[in-house]
């Protein structure tokens, strides 16, 4: 006949935390848990920024990311089956900043030559710069190398036969090393990726980019189509 | 009482979940804390298998440090593992000489003019004087290829101990930090240069 009140006063006064130690462990086990199961299997991530619009867009789309696709058992291995495929979403670490991670798509393989548009200005100082060993000038150059290795660093000396003065308005061609990709974001005119930094090592990415989950879930396809030149 | 709870009722599988539940844990503090490798081949000379050619299957073991790199401290001087550009299932080791913004005058096979490291990279090389693969064959490398700094060897006994972090002779002298060139303009021989 106790009243309601009196009756939670005496559940609430019997009430005692949970002891301490093995809460703490527990809670270290399960999210330790959390943690292997998100690097390893599939994982769940904010992508904000405008460089991959219309596939993601600029305020934030939750998508799901999965390093399961480029895993491969044996390391010693050389099939090459497990790299990223052209037309692939990826997720990968920042070449300009370690703390940062990037989601572009990737456009060329290794042993691509892929053409770079002419930019405005000096945005692509820093390619001129670094990528000393990849840039080459005209497709044509191409073919006399075809006879060598295609596999080592183009060597001084060919540096100094292929490079010409470029012009304004003048169309430049990358081979992508080996061991590399070249990503580039969807949207090309607001996106920094590897038109200003150069072929990505394969290390870097980290995970690729299975489907959109929120706000509009959907597959991401690969959307690239050959065309007959 | 339910199979599936019945199951759960026995002593055994009890413990063997208690055991179970450390798992992700260690996997855990290897990837990010602490983890121990063996060195192979010999571009670290004498830093690592100094007599590798003498006896080939005697590897160094060392240890670890990966939260220095999962918290982005990189220092001149450290040596480090880091996935090869060139073949991204091999892992190698190397000193890194110069970070992001430093001029650094490469050896060959590298043409001879100076480079600038881009923000975010790094300049490694491997202490052999000899035979070695590193930033003077394929330049400089993003710091996100680098995966732990090689903190302590741990066998064989005798040479146990913090691992080295100044630099080889080789590379002293070739690298210009960032404002160097300035403080130099600024108060010239005071200034220890290396």
């Amino acid at each position: 006949m106790a009243s309601p009140y009196l009756r939670f006063r005496n559940v609430f006064s019997r009430y005692r935390p949970p002891p301490l130690l093995p809460t703490t462990i527990r809670t270290i086990q399960i999210l330790a848990t959390l943690h292997l199961v998100s690097t390893t299997l599939v994982e769940l991530r904010i992508c904000t920024g405008f460089s991959m619009l219309p596939t993601l867009s600029q305020h934030g789309d939750c998508v799901l990311v999965s390093p399961l696709p480029y895993w491969s058992p044996f390391s010693e291995k050389h099939t090459r089956s497990n790299r990223p495929k052209r037309g692939d979403v990826v997720v990968a670490t920042s070449p300009m900043d370690p703390s940062q991670t990037v989601c572009k798509r990737v456009l060329g393989v290794e042993g691509d030559l892929i053409e770079i548009e002419p930019r405005r200005g000096n945005q692509r100082k820093w390619i001129d710069n670094a990528g000393v060993g990849f840039m080459v000038d005209i497709p044509q150059d191409i073919i006399e190398l075809e006879g060598h290795d295609k596999d080592r660093h183009i060597s001084h000396e060919e540096l100094g036969l292929m490079s010409k003065p470029k012009r304004n308005g003048e169309g430049q061609w990358v081979k992508v090393p080996k061991g590399h990709v070249w990503l580039v974001g969807d949207n090309l005119s607001n996106s920094t990726d590897s038109r200003k930094y150069g072929p990505v090592p394969i290390a870097m990415i980290k995970g690729k980019v299975l489907a959109r989950v929120y706000p509009n879930p959907a597959w991401i396809e690969n959307n690239l189509r050959h065309t007959d030149d | 009482m339910s199979k599936a709870g019945s199951f759960f009722r026995h002593k055994g599988v009890k413990d063997a979940f208690r055991v179970l539940a450390w798992v992700p844990v260690g996997i855990f503090f290897t990837r990010h804390v602490y983890s121990l490798a063996s060195v192979t081949g010999g571009s670290m000379q004498p830093t690592f298998n100094p007599n590798l050619f003498s006896s080939p299957l005697h590897h160094d073991v060392v240890l670890l440090e990966r939260w220095s790199v999962a918290i982005n401290r990189f220092r001149r001087g450290d040596v480090v593992t880091l996935w090869s550009p060139q073949n991204p299932e091999l892992l190698a080791t190397k000193r890194i000489v110069a970070l992001e913004g430093d001029l650094v005058n490469p050896l060959p096979p590298s043409p001879p003019t100076p480079i600038r490291i881009p923000p975010g990279h790094c300049w490694v090389e491997g202490d052999s004087k000899y035979q070695t693969r590193d930033s003077n064959t394929y330049g400089p490398i993003p710091l996100g290829l680098i995966t732990s700094r090689v903190a302590y060897i741990l066998w064989p006994w005798p040479r146990r101990g913090i691992v080295d972090t100044d630099l080889p002779t080789k590379s002293k002298g070739r690298v210009r930090t960032l404002g160097q060139s300035y403080l130099q303009s600024k108060f010239g021989e005071a200034l220890n240069n290396d």
